[in-house]
């Protein structure tokens, strides 16, 4: 399958759109194999480099379309129609966010062990490809977290 | 604090969501922190009317004597094989159905932009490694299609799974 070969050997990374549900939990296991043995863009495209969301936000051209290492304390956890937000601010607006959405919650947040919910106050740190979310009113640079492996709670 | 009740079935992202979220209908709800989701009722009722449409279509195609003849097009009951035309893309592909033209977009994956607005780092290694794929077994490459179940272009399509087939 085009699909697969595409997410083992590191040239696409994961969406799963409702209701194509079938073969994510084997598209999962594929990306992240190829996320740790660095295949494709997750090395070509990586910014080794920790940031922190005021360098993102201050470079997002820079770091967009890259996979970026973002670590910052969680300021505050919001829900929009169960779509769950890291957010790097109090005052979210314009402002780094990791975006979890509910599909990917339901099915391997709540068994991974990471209790979201904990995790206000909390340093992490997050990787994936950077985006630039364009609201009416604000833009802002976010990554989409598709799976577990994507967050780490960083120690001290 | 979450209340993880909250997370349950959601019409989560749809291509309705990402293709029909225009700025100018964004503006209408300010406060809204995904502008995209609110448009899904009306991204519905784009897609019952493009469902007929397609529908209709896709009867054309099953019952033309023309594909049936040229035994180029094996409709299974889920799987059929269809003539490659163009690479688009890394996950996006332009088929033959029939005399039809379609685009195909892979499901669960995403790969960088390559397009005239936007490349994006790895797109045009994508895009190559699409073809390449697509042309393992030779010139002239078809893809079995596997009927999904959301969109694909801009038309109310099924999304395809495409394999690597000798054509």
């Amino acid at each position: 399958m085009v699909n697969k070969e595409l997410l083992s050997q590191g040239y696409a990374i994961l969406m799963t759109i409702t209701p194509n549900y079938k073969y994510r939990q084997e598209f999962k296991e594929l990306a992240k194999e190829a996320w740790q043995q660095g295949k494709g863009l997750w090395s070509a495209c990586r910014v080794e480099q920790i940031l922190s969301p005021d360098e993102v936000e201050s470079n997002v051209e820079q770091y967009l379309g890259k996979i970026v290492q973002v670590q910052y304390e969680v300021a505050r956890i919001g829900t929009y129609k169960g779509m769950v937000f890291l957010n790097a601010r109090e005052d979210y607006k314009g402002h780094f966010v990791a975006v979890i959405y509910p599909d990917d919650l339901a099915a391997d947040f709540c068994k991974s062990g990471l209790d979201i919910s904990q995790l206000k106050g909390e340093e992490i740190r997050v990787e994936g490809k950077l985006e630039l979310y364009e609201a009416a009113d604000y833009e802002q640079p976010e990554i989409v977290v598709e799976a577990p492996w994507q967050v780490e709670l960083v120690d001290g | 604090m979450l209340e993880f009740e909250d997370i349950g079935p959601n019409p989560g992202r749809s291509f309705e969501e990402l293709w029909y979220a225009s700025p100018d209908l964004s503006k209408s709800d300010g406060r809204s922190r995904r502008p995209h989701v609110k448009l899904q009722e009306e991204a519905i009722d784009m897609r019952a009317s493009r469902s007929l449409l397609v529908g209709v279509l896709l009867l054309v195609v099953l019952f033309s004597p023309t594909i049936a003849e040229s035994g180029a097009y094996k409709p299974t009951a889920e799987l059929m094989e269809v003539p490659v035309i163009e690479v688009i893309d890394g996950d996006t592909i332009r088929v033959k159905l029939g005399w039809l033209e379609e685009e195909v977009r892979y499901i669960g994956v995403d790969t960088p932009e390559d397009s005239k607005e936007l490349v994006e780092c790895y797109g045009p290694e994508a895009t190559e490694k699409n073809e390449e794929l697509l042309d393992q077994g030779g010139s002239g490459s078809s893809a079995a299609l596997k009927k999904g179940t959301t969109m694909v272009g801009y038309w109310d399509m099924s999304i395809w799974i495409p394999r690597v087939i000798r054509w």
